[in-house]
């Protein structure tokens, strides 16, 4: 259901593995005016679309998506693996990367802000306030927000 | 030679083998009551030593003193026999003892764990539900009818109770594994703050308050706070609809505890039941009567368990009910 052609410039990058919450969150996101999303199933697909492997292998790495908003449970490469992966390389360290998850585990969220995420939000179930909130965060990020490089 | 062979080396053997394995047991165990057992044996032994000792000095007659050693001998073998076998028992009751307790702790992990998933795994769906419905009566409002509405009104509200149920389970299984942070309370401002919250929603029919002079306690802040949430929600739940509503908060003295308690003039509960007051999703009351999940109750009592404390209810029915809760005293 990604509108965005993989190979141009990329606003948002959304990992998350649930189809219908991917859904409720590309039209929520939709709905703002933002098109250019691209949507991936689980934390492999996420780091070969960010390095340009794989499926992405057209893509330009230098390309980098201009905010990633990631599950934490994902298959294959979990979402802290992901953060992990990003936050600790040079190149894309700087990505603004936004943990939308189920989980209001503390363990979880001290663990993603040691890696350096820049925001942690937890999935609301209900869904005017799962709208209201994916809504604030594209606003805030894409629209407010400053994004170095 | 015989004699003295039977009657006095080998039960000295004995219970000095058997005074050393009840110091072992003892380090073991690390508990001074065996010493009390070695005391004897050791009374027992310096006996024999000295039976040994008068025979090498004066022979055998001197030492022995004729049918009275078969007695002091079977004595001294059962002493020692004794001592033996007790400490064995203590010991492997110790054992069992830390295993059932390790197999508690591992399924009180796993349940908690078990709850924990359930209820993340449970909202995903959920969450479709309340999306797409809602998507549905918006988008399609126009060719549903007035009834076809109220069907989806029903799915929406079964999908708030859902999640409603789904947060106080995830409430509950927390508390089992959440750390306490241990600091003075101050229940009276505590209790005013929560008073304050719960008031906001009850605009006019608010029942008139009394609260009592409330000492301080140790505890989990937050913890608490959630004992006077839930107590405080369910008194105003049963007094509102009395005409002259009211809700008191207070504390005494009994023992030397202090007994914090809640009472509302409410319609109250049939004591038959009290027992399962605390039980989780149960109601003592008529389904569907007074609105929440049930679990309120439990969640107090798990909190005020893990504070050492207890907590019970009376009732007259139809006259209210009083809920009372103790915390366990710090050791000032």
């Amino acid at each position: 259901m990604s509108s965005a052609n993989h190979t141009g410039p990329v606003d948002i990058l959304l990992v998350e593995d649930q189809q219908y919450d991917a859904e409720l969150a590309l039209r929520g996101l939709r709905e703002l005016g933002i098109e250019r999303i691209v949507d991936v199933r689980d934390g492999a697909a996420a780091l070969d679309f960010i390095y340009g492997r794989a499926e992405y292998a057209e893509r330009d790495p230098d390309h980098v998506p201009r905010l990633i908003l990631l599950d934490l449970k994902l298959p294959k490469v979990s979402g802290i693996e992901v953060l992990e992966a990003l936050k600790s390389d040079e190149k894309t360290q700087h990505i603004p990367i936004i943990t939308f998850s189920s989980s209001e585990e503390e363990r979880d969220i001290c663990r993603c802000y040691e890696l350096g995420v820049n925001s942690y939000v937890v999935k609301p179930v209900d869904f005017d306030e799962f709208t209201e909130t994916i809504q604030q965060i594209g606003r805030y990020w894409l629209k407010k927000n400053e994004i170095v490089c | 030679m015989y004699e003295i062979f039977a009657f006095s080396i080998v039960p000295l053997v004995v219970l000095v083998a058997s005074i050393g394995y009840a110091l072992v047991m003892t380090y073991r165990l690390w508990d001074w009551r065996p010493l009390l057992f070695i005391a004897v044996l050791v009374m027992m032994s310096i006996h024999q030593t000295n039976e040994i000792i008068v025979y090498l000095d004066q022979g055998v007659e001197a030492a022995l003193a004729g049918f009275g050693e078969y007695p002091e001998t079977a004595a001294n073998v059962l002493a020692s026999l004794g001592t033996v076998l007790f400490l064995r028992w203590i010991r492997r009751e110790q054992a069992l003892t830390r295993q059932f307790e390790q197999r508690v702790k591992e399924r009180t992990a796993e349940l908690e764990s078990f709850t924990y998933s359930v209820s993340h795994d449970l909202r995903t769906p959920l969450r479709a539900i309340d999306g797409y419905s809602k998507m549905l009566r918006r988008g399609w409002a126009d060719e549903l009818d007035a009834e076809g509405r109220q069907l989806i009104d029903r799915i929406c509200s079964s999908a708030d109770r859902m999640k409603q149920l789904i947060d106080d389970l995830l409430t509950l299984s927390r508390l089992g594994r959440k750390d306490m942070k241990r600091t003075e309370v101050d229940m009276g401002t505590l209790a005013s703050e929560v008073l304050e919250e719960i008031e906001h929603t009850y605009s006019d029919s608010a029942p008139a308050i009394e609260i009592g002079d409330l000492p301080p306690a140790e505890g989990d802040l937050s913890m608490l706070k959630q004992v006077y949430s839930n107590l405080l929600t369910n008194a105003f739940k049963f007094a509102q609809n009395e005409e002259r509503p009211q809700v008191e908060v207070g504390a005494r003295t009994k023992d030397d505890a202090t007994v914090y308690y809640v009472a509302d003039n409410g319609t109250g509960f049939d004591m038959d039941h009290a027992d399962q007051l605390f039980d989780a999703f149960q109601s003592v009351h008529d389904n569907g009567e007074f609105e929440g999940t049930g679990i309120g109750l439990a969640i107090a009592e798990r909190i005020v368990q893990r504070h050492g404390g207890e907590i019970w209810a009376e009732s007259t029915a139809g006259e209210g009910a009083t809920f009372y809760f103790t915390l366990c005293q710090s050791t000032s």
